[in-house]
């Protein structure tokens, strides 16, 4: 995992073998990035606590396969996050809409360098609006590759998909998201002010 | 404007971002595309940075904790109860494998010399397995919540001996995930739940509950005291000593210590009280249930 220091495998074969305090770390480690990402795509509250809590005994009772000869572990708990934040959209019947298509969202009106501007006032509200408009693959790679900080074949496992096909739907999500969130961001400067 | 060149491109640089580059030197690699990868990384960048904003709840997270520490005690006690139904094999193969223990490394001598051991030592895999083996003879849970609480004030007390002695903070943390797995298996036997802590006083455990029958064909009056209260007593005394144990090791530690080696067992020492806390409050709980029953 991208800016991990923690030095997982010992911890999780420990942990495997019944150790407490070995699977409180791994808890410790890991509940601050599951949080964001379910956070950026649910909401920061009660629902996101839940849900994050929900991963860990999750992963808690499948520990016992996890072997590391497969994937990386980080891949794997969020495998578990992943799919829970998409069943919760399946359920909530979300407004996943359409992907926007990205020749549209190439074609930007205004000039680059006040959309650079309006960039740097990006929150976390506005991006969670964006990312209820674009497709859930795309939302997926944009949560799990930005705000979880997976790399590229963490996500690729997560979202159980091949690198190139991650690659390919983190360019367009970008693209995607740059088209719906330009005209919200652009507004910041003067809302701020 | 989709091809894989300009996928390609786009990861390229996401990845050389990832590894500290600026979004100038992956703009100089492709000046071709530079136009359309730049908003799109810093648009990348800039919801990594909105993701960070999000903050954990510290609340959240312990409680978080506390559902998954039930959930691993339930699947303890669950496993203890499928092991049960081999008490019988256990129980001589337990005392087999004493015996051979004691015929290979020398008698009672040696387990002297293991009782006084701390991690690290020779003689502490001895001190284990004599641990093991009593656990497994003890059938009944109450019973197995006593040594457990036993056992944690001796892990408590190996604690002491190693900041003492000098020893790494790995042996001491890892002395100190022990002790907290003793007292949590110690609180869960009992049929107690480890709360949140909330209040930080602590009074000193009720005194186990006499019972006085009286038989009527006889007239004898037996006083007795009632065993289930007797062992919670014994265990919150236990847990209550442990915590003023901890306060005690902070004012003990070596003048010799290094600051940052003093911070770090200071933050072992609060997180096992911390723990201890919870587990008080536990007993506290039964000894209110009990209250309640007489």
């Amino acid at each position: 995992m991208q800016g991990d220091q923690v030095d997982i495998e010992p911890l999780v074969r420990s942990a495997q073998e019944g150790n407490l305090s070995a699977l409180g770390s791994i808890y410790e480690s890991f509940f601050p990035k599951v949080y964001r990402y379910v956070a950026a795509r649910v909401g920061h509250g009660p629902e996101a606590e839940d849900m994050a809590q929900e991963v860990f005994l999750k992963a808690m009772n499948s520990l016992g396969k996890f072997q590391f000869r497969g994937p990386p572990f980080a891949a794997w708990l969020f495998r578990i996050a992943h799919n829970l934040v998409v069943d919760r959209a399946r359920h909530t019947k979300s407004t996943s809409g359409p992907a926007v298509p990205l020749d549209e969202a190439l074609e930007l009106p205004g000039s680059q360098n006040v959309e650079e501007q309006a960039l740097q006032a990006l929150d976390v509200e506005v991006l969670r609006e964006a990312l209820d408009k674009v497709s859930e693959l795309q939302r997926q790679v944009v949560l799990l590759r930005f705000i979880a900080g997976l790399s590229l074949a963490e996500t690729a496992v997560a979202m159980n998909k091949k690198e190139n096909a991650i690659k390919a739907l983190q360019h367009s999500a970008l693209g995607a998201l740059r088209r719906i969130m330009l005209p919200v961001i652009s507004e910041f400067p003067a809302r701020q002010q | 404007m989709s091809d894989t060149k300009n996928i390609d491109a786009l990861n390229t640089c996401l990845e050389l971002l990832a590894q500290g580059s600026t979004v100038e030197a992956c703009l100089a690699r492709y000046p071709e595309l530079a136009a359309e990868l730049k908003p799109m990384l810093l648009l990348a960048m800039q919801t990594q940075r909105a993701g960070e904003t999000i903050e954990t709840p510290a609340e959240a997270q312990r409680v978080g904790l506390g559902r998954i520490t039930d959930a691993w005690a339930e699947r303890q006690a669950k496993r203890s109860q499928r092991w049960r139904s081999f008490r019988p094999l256990a129980k001589s193969w337990a005392i087999a494998m004493v015996a051979v223990m004691v015929l290979v490394f020398g008698g009672w001598t040696t387990s002297a010399a293991a009782a006084e051991s701390v991690p690290g030592e020779v003689f502490y895999p001895v001190k284990k397995a004599q641990e093991r083996f009593l656990l497994v003879v003890s059938f009944s849970d109450r019973g197995k919540a006593e040594l457990h609480a036993k056992f944690a004030q001796e892990r408590t007390q190996e604690i002491e001996k190693l900041a003492t002695r000098g020893k790494s903070q790995a042996v001491m943390d890892r002395t100190a995930g022990r002790m907290e797995n003793h007292t949590r298996r110690a609180v869960v036997l009992m049929g107690g739940v480890l709360p949140t802590p909330t209040a930080s006083d602590f009074t000193a455990p009720t005194p186990p509950d006499i019972r006085v029958t009286l038989d009527p064909a006889s007239g004898l009056i037996t006083i007795s005291e009632n065993q289930g209260s007797r062992e919670r007593h014994m265990i919150q005394e236990r847990f209550l000593q442990q915590f003023q144990h901890f306060q005690e090791m902070e004012q003990r530690l070596p003048k010799q210590t290094r600051p940052i080696e003093r911070a770090s067992m200071e933050e072992s020492f609060h997180r096992s009280q911390e723990l201890l806390h919870r587990a008080i409050l536990a007993m506290k709980a039964l000894e209110e249930d009990e209250s309640r029953q007489r």
